[in-house]
């Protein structure tokens, strides 16, 4: 089931994510930017890669986790289906990726994420206690 | 619902949104601006540029410390991340700010134009041909690296030399050098501040076009507006052939600017500088972490000069292959190569003082006039040539810099058409099939990496190119020289 949408932006893509708590809100907001990567193509969970991040508050958490997958996706040529965060302190992550290799056949339809801004960032846990909300625009 | 702040029109083509505008972020953080903003437009633009709230961001430059004379936009402007695309901001070299988000993800993004000796006449029936060929050579869209993998400390010979290590490995002809802004590699890039990431995603990516609105094109001449400068350019006449590459410093500006951004926010903490908006971070120019910062800009700066280096090289040997002669026969010259996404120390006279600016171009051009030293010595008399891209189905055109850019924006101007439209709406309203059909009545040839690249680049989804450079041209901010049609396209 998808966690996310997005939202009209001009240049670039502003995608919003949902969970029941800001961890399955981050790992929403990773499957929406690699849904803009593949170009919302199929991708099959058939391995799984493991990151950990830190930073100085929860949007650069955010932001570093983002861009640490921007990093394993054009490095090690991976796509993601699905996410597991586990915050681990304060601003600090694990998270396990699950996907496969890029196949520019299967894959190829999408766009590069050239970066995750903190322009228009929203993390938003106040709405309601089981609904965390992600606003995060990915420059493309 | 746009934007309804209030507006001066200075003349038919300058707008100035006072400095006692305040938006509402701007009342949140309790910020003023420092200096007006200076909008180029005409009033139709204008209403344009009012729908997408990008003023606001124009006003929000103007809050940051050190910002001298204006917070610029330029007619092509739309709403970016932090600074507007199209902004030009200069900031005092002592007493301003640098920000990665006033330079933007893709580091020295930018558009160079080589031209042929070649008439329309000579190609029409292989345009086709040629196309695929460049399609071939150059890899194009998303996950597709180099063809040139660096191995060892080859990324650093990129990062400090720029072009001029592409052309030392063959990649291209010495002069190509003589023609590029910088000469293909600034000064003062320290590749020991570029991280492991940086270069574990530039290293395979050297010589790649990319996707978004990255293109390479076929053109060719279609009107000579200023026979002088034209010449002192190479163009001879319409029906003239030339190449455009538009494409950046790929994962590795992209990576590096991520990596600022973060040592940016810490920064701001640091030296205790009040934001509107967090993709403004900055730190002091003269500070060690905005010192920084811009050695390693210079590396991204670096990597896109020898990245346009190696995909000329590309298409200089699509054309030796499909017509059976050397490109040296072909006249294949750079006429220039110019950087869209820059921070660069500057002098400037402004307002009868010598002024050392860290000049922001974000979506903006460096537009020299004649006379000034860093015009190459061919160009010199007519003033630097600046390449502006239109969308695939329009126009792009050829100008020169003025004094009265650099008597007003320190010498830089407008940057392309500028997107009217997002691409998810792009998606809806045009079908790849279609747009590639009505190119194809337009006499346009295209080949395109992905579908969704083409209905999200249609040329309706961009301003037309015509109004943004008549408004560049009428208000002095560059000169019109020569326009461009597209023949053929190869889409990231």
């Amino acid at each position: 089931m998808k966690r996310h949408e997005f939202k009209e932006h001009t240049a670039d893509i502003i995608a919003v994510a949902f969970g029941d708590s800001p961890e399955v809100a981050f790992a929403a907001a990773a499957e929406a930017m690699f849904d803009v990567i593949t170009g919302g193509a199929d991708v099959q969970s058939i391995e799984s890669v493991e990151l950990t991040v830190e930073s100085i508050d929860r949007e650069g958490l955010l932001v570093g986790f983002l861009s640490e997958l921007i990093v394993i996706q054009e490095v090690q040529g991976k796509v993601f289906a699905e996410f597991t965060v586990v915050f681990t302190g304060p601003h600090s992550l694990r998270a396990i990726g699950r996907g496969e290799s890029f196949d520019p056949e299967r894959h190829g339809e999408g766009t590069p994420v050239k970066g995750v801004s903190y322009h228009l960032l929203e993390i938003d846990t106040t709405s309601s206690p089981e609904e965390c909300r992600i606003q995060v625009l990915f420059d493309i | 619902m746009g934007w309804d702040g209030p507006l001066r029109e200075v003349d038919r083509y300058r707008f100035e949104i006072a400095p006692g505008y305040e938006s509402e972020a701007m009342k949140r953080h309790g910020l003023t601006m420092r200096v007006p903003g200076l909008i180029y437009a005409d009033r139709r633009m204008m209403e344009i540029i009012k729908r997408d709230n990008s003023p606001d961001q124009v006003a929000h430059v103007a809050t940051l410390p050190g910002i001298v004379g204006h917070s610029f936009a330029m007619p092509d402007i739309h709403h970016g991340y932090g600074f507007a695309i199209g902004g030009v901001a200069a900031f005092d070299a002592e007493e301003g700010i640098i920000s990665p988000g006033g330079v933007g993800y893709d580091i020295n993004c930018g558009v160079r134009l080589i031209r042929t000796s070649l008439d329309w006449k000579d190609i029409r029936d292989r345009i086709d041909k040629l196309i695929d060929t460049m399609f071939a050579n150059v890899p194009a869209g998303v996950g597709r690296g180099g063809n040139r993998k660096l191995v060892g400390n080859e990324i650093d010979e990129v990062l400090a030399r720029g072009a001029g290590w592409a052309v030392a490995e063959g990649y291209g002809w010495p002069e190509d050098l003589e023609v590029i802004e910088e000469r293909g590699a600034i000064d003062g890039a320290d590749p020991s501040l570029v991280s492991p990431n940086a270069r574990k995603r530039g290293a395979p990516q050297l010589g790649s076009l990319g996707g978004g609105n990255h293109f390479l094109e076929i053109q060719q001449v279609d009107e000579i507006f200023d026979l002088e400068a034209a010449h002192a350019f190479g163009i001879t006449g319409t029906g003239q052939i030339t190449i455009m590459i538009h494409t950046g410093s790929r994962g590795c500006g992209h990576q590096i600017c991520t990596d600022y951004l973060d040592t940016m926010r810490r920064a701001n903490h640091k030296y205790n500088i009040p934001l509107v908006d967090n993709e403004l971070s900055c730190a002091p120019a003269s500070s060690p972490e905005g010192q920084r910062y811009f050695a390693a800009m210079k590396c991204g700066a670096n990597y896109a000069w020898a990245n346009r280096q190696m995909i000329t090289h590309g298409v200089r040997e699509a054309f030796a292959q499909v017509l059976h002669q050397p490109a040296e026969q072909l006249g294949m010259n750079l006429v220039y190569d110019i950087a869209h996404n820059m921070a660069k120390l500057e002098e400037h006279q402004y307002e009868g003082r010598t002024r050392r600016v860290y000049v922001h171009r974000k979506g903006a051009t460096r537009a020299f006039g004649p006379g000034h030293a860093d015009v190459p010595e061919a160009y010199r008399a007519v003033g630097q040539p600046v390449i502006i891209p239109g969308d695939m189905g329009t126009a792009s055109y050829l100008l020169a810099g003025t004094q009265r850019a650099m008597d007003e924006t320190f010498g830089s101007t407008c940057h392309g058409a500028g997107r009217l439209m997002s691409r998810h709406a792009a998606n809806k309203r045009f079908r790849a099939d279609t747009v590639r059909a009505q190119l194809h009545d337009q006499g346009i040839y295209l080949k395109s990496a992905s579908h969704k690249g083409v209905s999200e680049e249609a040329p309706g989804v961009y301003k037309d190119i015509n109004d943004v450079v008549n408004i560049a041209h009428n208000s002095g901010i560059a000169r019109k020289v020569v326009r461009l049609r597209p023949l053929g396209v190869v889409k990231g």
